[in-house]
């Protein structure tokens, strides 16, 4: 896995053009563990605001 | 206090400011739909929409500056001393608590990362306005523009995400209300906030 993307240029040099797309799965992931991560807590730690009176 | 306070209603958000939300949230979606729909293999015309509407985002994001630096209290959303000794234990808060002023610092920089760089992006495309000049900056220049437009992009999925799971949140269904209608009742205003920190009847 790749952080960027590259292209070679006139000269041969490898030059980045960009972020590498093979990444979009993990920001996807990163904000599926978030949510499942709150989720998880708040089933655990229910919230005061939210506790029977 | 104001009327709708009076009323049994406190007011949250004002007209202009969920217009101005609600066009960031279609704007942003349109983004990133035309950005990352193609890579995925939905091939479309994409480029037209995509910079049509980053211009559209442009101008609202400016217009948001310039109404919350001089006409909303900026102080609403930073962080202050009482969000950071009560970190994790605040069961009412100011207008924002920590955890939105910082998803919203966090959201801010990649949006204007996205902006900035966007911008300096439309040089490398012909429009009605002005022809491609490919030539502003060295291939490795142009390599770094790209760059923060790509990763403030991908990053804005996962903000997206985390944004629309708390909006969908039943125990947060009292703000995602007033984003569409402006207000919330005072029970939940009151169940929520500290008056202290958040005088429902000042602006912003």
């Amino acid at each position: 896995m790749e952080l960027f993307r590259y292209a070679t240029s006139a000269y041969g040099e490898r030059e980045i053009i960009g972020g590498s797309f093979d990444l979009i799965q993990y920001f996807f992931l990163a904000g599926l563990g978030v949510i499942l991560a709150h989720a998880l807590f708040k089933w655990v730690v229910p919230s005061p605001n939210n506790a029977a009176p | 206090m104001s009327s709708h306070a009076a009323g049994g209603r406190v007011e949250r958000h004002k007209l202009v400011d969920r217009i101005y939300h609600w066009v960031m949230a279609i704007s942003i979606l349109t983004l990133m739909a035309t950005a990352f729909l193609p890579i995925l293999g939905w091939k479309f015309e994409w480029l037209e929409i995509h910079w049509i509407t980053g211009l559209v985002l442009t101008v609202a994001v400016a217009f948001h500056i310039i109404r919350s630096l001089f006409f909303q209290k900026l102080m609403n959303m930073v962080p202050d001393g009482k969000n950071i000794a009560s970190l994790g234990m605040e069961t009412r808060t100011g207008k924002y608590n920590l955890a939105q002023k910082l998803y919203h610092l966090a959201v801010a920089v990649l949006v204007l990362c996205g902006i900035g760089s966007g911008l300096l992006m439309l040089r490398h495309i012909d429009t009605p306005f002005w022809k491609r000049d490919p030539y502003w900056f060295t291939d490795h220049g142009w390599g770094v523009v790209y760059s923060l437009h790509d990763f403030a992009a991908m990053a804005l999925i996962t903000m997206v995400m985390i944004h629309v799971y708390f909006a969908l949140r039943p125990d947060e269904w009292h703000l995602t209300r007033s984003m569409f209608r402006g207000w919330m009742t005072r029970k939940e205003y009151q169940d929520h906030f500290d008056p202290k920190r958040w005088n429902a009847s000042d602006e912003g």
